[in-house]
């Protein structure tokens, strides 16, 4: 047969051959959910490592010897290291793992090498969830977290005596048993507020915000339809159009590109507002960026360690690297910064240069027109609005004096291009202004009255800094695309432009579903994945614990957990109860344990005539006795003539035969 | 001197057929000498309605045992020497025309008797041997249309030579299954040996023996055998003894429910000549051998040769419930 044949006809593989591929696959359905984030080359090296050793074992070859087994570790581990300059860190620690296990399976020959894999394996899936801990992952690592258990009981059950099936059952019972376990874990394992563990940055490129805008550069605006954050308001909403998440203020201005300022500014600020707030709870999804999204002005949130700039940007102490939920009171009727400083008008009036002079030129020309700064501000907006501007998410690329090139010439583009040339035209008037980046309007799911804001819904508008007013927000889309504001950015689109990500509104039925499946989304994102000290709470006072403390879990999880046991401990008992409860037969076995100690042990097959008669000749002191206990147990156990005081007269002997 | 020879037996109680019986079984020992268990356990088969086979090397006393038994039972006794070429009317009958009524008269065949003694069966040929297989199983005989029925107690002792001899026809295990036993005597031990050659002719001594048990108190006892108390645990034992042949990889096949049967009545007749009111586990052991050795074969690869070996492993591996 040709070399090669052989491995393809799996029935004819010699047993050991089957353990091993079953083991494979158990490894490639753990490296799976890696894939997408470890450099090609480590799962191709595991998959023809396993190739090999499958080889190996159809063809009854021999195993690489130890010198290359060492010389491909060695190599392995360079490899990880020259590719992550490390060996530390999430990434490197999978990919040192994976290619670990592939090496293993080359060694590997027995059970114990078996069971070292069957633990890798488990150890690489549930790595996975350091990554991402998403629902959709959810049902693949139940699938895999089984078959592994079920290859661990099946190699150690011998293989072959048992079929597959078996093994199936018998592991899916005992992950079913396991499961009050974990219900009982995941409700009392005391909870640390904040975030248990700072995952490091996995470096995933974020469609999200930036810390800078160039509207001049060819950009297709990103229309991912990623989820950036998740709201649940307590009563009603605000209306769409008040519905603006800020997040970064640019304030520094090159001619090309527009930048957050070098350093923040913590002047504490005086804020009024209306009666109107808003309380809300939101769940943000890890964005690898400090600041994070707000409806307009934040007066209270629940995030801890996070700071509140001059300019109203709420900044986390570190990186959103994880879900976090954070509690907020907002109000989007406000005035704030009316007293404005020298350094911050400065700040928010430069302009670079001598870049777009013709710019420059019509801002003096308009507000010499104007009779003050708010008129000058509907002056611009109505520029845009006259004159022929057009939305679109595919805007022409700018020149070198990108305002010019905008308000001149191309004419076309999205918010960025909007908010740039606004801020240009107030500053170029001498008015303080400043870009604000964030999120606008959002989605409201009615199966579960979350607001779902998503990647797509970014936004750019400005700041302008009015006497008596304060900084006001003025957003030019809404000028130029109204229904961007007004509906979103599905219908502002005025080329046949194809937005991938919203094609799915078109149906009504689709659109139902994408309802369903973010609700049930959320659900798991809001309470299981980040089920906190809060929620432990809450379940807890259900239960009649009020304000439990760690302490109070710690009891509550013993005590669950002894409770769980000896219930288990009961039904073991009770089922393998003993069933012999012939009260002769239990007389008998006292008979015989006693005698046994006396080194007189009975044969399974001696009969009572025949053990009693040789204890008798044994101990010649007790043959009276014996020879009695002998009647007395086969008339009761063998022959009609059973009798209450024979037996009674049995067990006193027995009783009082010596130990 | 009394003439009849049966008149001692009134003087005996008649309740006690336990003395009856160890007075037989002391009185054949002075005839088969040194083997008393045989013996025994030829009347345990006799007790249980059973028929003997008796597989031994020619001199070794199977013919004396018969005759014996006979003698002391008080019992009609028959003797069929199995040859090459007997045919079944030659056991059970023939028909003759009578010419003075004119009419087919049935001559009985030696099948007659209360002792039957079928000598050497594993010379005749498969034909004959069913003839006496039939009878035996029937109790009676049929021939031109009319049924005859056979005597009782009716017993039937074969003898076989063992079947590596030439010119045999060795029973297939279908018809060993009708002997409810099978007895292997061997060679006597020295100390008897010498008895025997230095006493009498044991025909001699045979012939002035008393009767020691009626036929009558036979089949009483006979009656009694299956009314002998069978206890739960004694079943169990029974039934894990049958399940361990059938289960165990040593034997071809496993026991049928008739060796169940027989061993349970076997059990129950020696417990009876023990005189124990219940079956004891001993006496099922003691039974078992004779029992089960001509009713199991052994796998090839289970290296047990001898009956004996076959039912030490048997009782070996099951457990005394």
């Amino acid at each position: 047969m040709p070399a090669g044949i052989a491995m393809l006809r799996v029935q004819a593989w010699p047993e050991s051959a089957r353990s091993l591929g079953m083991l494979s696959l158990m490894l490639l359905m753990a490296l799976l959910p890696h894939v997408a984030h470890l450099p090609v080359w480590i799962p191709l090296c595991v998959t023809g490592a396993m190739v090999w050793r499958l080889w190996i074992e159809v063809h009854a070859a021999a195993l690489p010897n130890k010198w290359l087994r060492s010389i491909m570790a060695l190599l392995a581990l360079i490899a990880v290291l020259v590719n992550f300059r490390s060996l530390n860190g999430l990434e490197a620690g999978t990919a040192l793992l994976s290619m670990m296990a592939g090496m293993k399976l080359l060694e590997s020959r027995q059970l114990r090498d078996y069971s070292i894999l069957i633990f890798i394996a488990l150890f690489l899936l549930f790595a996975e969830l350091l990554y991402e801990q998403s629902m959709i992952l959810l049902p693949y690592l139940l699938l895999s977290t089984t078959f592994i258990v079920t290859c661990l009981l099946h190699l150690h059950d011998g293989g072959s005596q048992i079929s597959f099936g078996a093994s199936l059952m018998r592991s899916t019972r005992m992950l079913l048993q396991a499961l009050p376990l974990a219900a009982l874990l995941f409700l009392l394992v005391p909870r640390l507020p904040g975030q248990f563990w700072v995952l490091p940055s996995h470096g995933a490129a974020t469609t999200g915000l930036n810390d800078e805008m160039s509207p001049g550069d060819v950009a297709d605006l990103s229309l991912s339809s990623e989820v950036a954050f998740r709201v649940e308001f307590q009563g009603t909403p605000p209306p769409k159009s008040q519905r603006y998440w800020r997040a970064v203020v640019l304030h520094d201005f090159d001619g090309r590109t527009w930048r957050r300022h070098r350093s923040e500014l913590l002047t504490p600020q005086k804020i009024i507002t209306s009666q109107q707030t808003y309380r809300y709870r939101m769940l943000m999804e890890p964005s690898n960026e400090p600041w994070i999204p707000v409806l307009d002005i934040p007066l209270q949130t629940s995030l801890r360690r996070s700071m509140l700039t001059s300019d109203l940007q709420l900044l986390a102490r570190q990186p959103v690297t994880q879900l976090i939920a954070v509690d907020v009171l907002a109000a989007t009727e406000y005035q704030f910064g009316v007293s404005l400083d020298e350094t911050m008008r400065r700040l928010d009036t430069q302009l670079a240069g001598s870049l777009n002079p013709r710019s420059r030129e019509l801002a003096l020309q308009m507000r010499a027109a104007s009779n003050d700064d708010s008129v000058y501000v509907n002056t611009v907006l109505n520029l845009f609005r006259q004159q022929e501007f057009f939305y679109t998410l595919q805007p022409p690329a700018l020149g070198a004096h990108t305002v010019d090139d905008f308000l001149f010439n191309t004419r076309r583009g999205f918010c960025e291009h909007y908010a740039s040339a606004f801020t240009f035209m107030m500053r170029a008037a001498g008015i303080p202004a400043r870009v604000v980046t964030g999120y606008q309007g959002g989605e409201l799911n009615e199966v579960n009255n979350y607001l779902v804001v998503r990647q797509s819904d970014a936004h750019a508008w400005a700041e302008v800094w009015l006497a008596d007013r304060g900084w006001v927000r003025v957003d030019p889309t809404a000028a130029i695309a109204p229904q961007r504001i007004e509906q979103g950015l599905e219908s502002a689109g005025t080329y046949n432009e194809a937005l991938t990500g919203h094609m799915l509104s078109r149906s009504h039925w689709l659109y139902q579903m994408r309802q369903n499946w973010d609700a049930v989304n959320t659900f798991w994102k809001a309470r299981i994945v980040n089920f906190d000290s809060d929620d432990q709470r809450s379940v807890m006072s259900l239960l009649g614990f009020s304000n439990p403390d760690w302490r109070t879990l710690g009891w509550a999880l013993l005590i669950s957990f002894i409770s769980f046991f000896a219930a288990m401990m009961l039904w073991l008992g009770w089922k393998y109860r003993p069933r012999q409860r012939d009260p002769v037969v239990e007389a008998y076995a006292t008979l015989k344990r006693k005698l046994s100690r006396a080194g007189i042990d009975a044969l399974p097959h001696e009969g009572p005539v025949d053990y009693l008669s040789r204890a008798a000749l044994a101990k010649p002191a007790l043959a009276g006795e014996l020879r009695e206990l002998c009647d007395l147990y086969i008339t009761l156990r063998y022959t009609p003539d059973a009798r209450p005081h024979l037996l009674n007269r049995l067990r006193q002997l027995v009783r009082q035969l010596p130990a | 001197m009394n003439n009849n020879p049966l008149l001692h037996l009134l003087e005996t109680p008649a309740g006690d057929p336990i003395a009856a019986i160890n007075s037989t079984v002391s009185q054949l020992s002075q005839i088969i000498l040194g083997k008393e268990i045989q013996i025994r356990l030829a009347m345990a088969c006799l007790l249980a309605r059973g028929h003997l086979l008796i597989e031994d090397l020619p001199g070794m006393g199977k013919t004396t045992l018969a005759h014996a038994l006979a003698h002391c039972l008080g019992l009609t006794y028959n003797r069929v020497q199995f040859t090459s070429d007997i045919l079944p009317a030659d056991i059970i009958g023939v028909s003759v025309f009578d010419r003075n009524n004119s009419s087919f008269h049935f001559h009985k065949g030696p099948i007659f008797a209360q002792l039957v003694l079928a000598d050497e069966v594993n010379r005749a040929t498969p034909k004959a041997q069913s003839a006496l297989l039939e009878a035996m199983e029937e109790q009676q005989v049929t021939a031109d249309g009319h049924t005859y029925p056979l005597s009782s107690p009716f017993f039937v002792i074969a003898t076989q030579n063992p079947t590596y001899q030439i010119g045999t026809y060795p029973l297939p295990e279908s018809q060993l299954d009708r002997f409810l036993m099978r007895l292997q005597l061997g060679y006597p031990d020295a100390a008897h040996e010498r008895q025997l050659l230095s006493g009498r002719d044991r025909r001699d001594l045979l012939s002035e023996m008393p009767v020691t048990l009626l036929p009558a108190q036979l089949l009483i006892l006979q009656n009694r055998v299956p009314k002998v108390h069978v206890s739960t645990a004694l079943l169990d034992y029974l039934q894990a003894i049958v399940s361990y042949t059938r289960t165990s990889n040593k034997f071809v096949a496993g026991l049928s429910p008739r060796a169940g049967l027989a061993l349970l009545r076997a059990a129950q007749a020696w417990a009876l000549m023990q005189g124990h009111t219940g079956v004891l586990p001993e006496d099922l052991q003691a039974v078992l051998t004779p029992v089960i050795g001509h009713r199991l074969v052994p796998a090839e690869d289970a290296a047990l040769n001898k009956p004996a070996e076959i039912g030490a492993h048997v009782l070996q591996s099951v457990a005394v419930q």
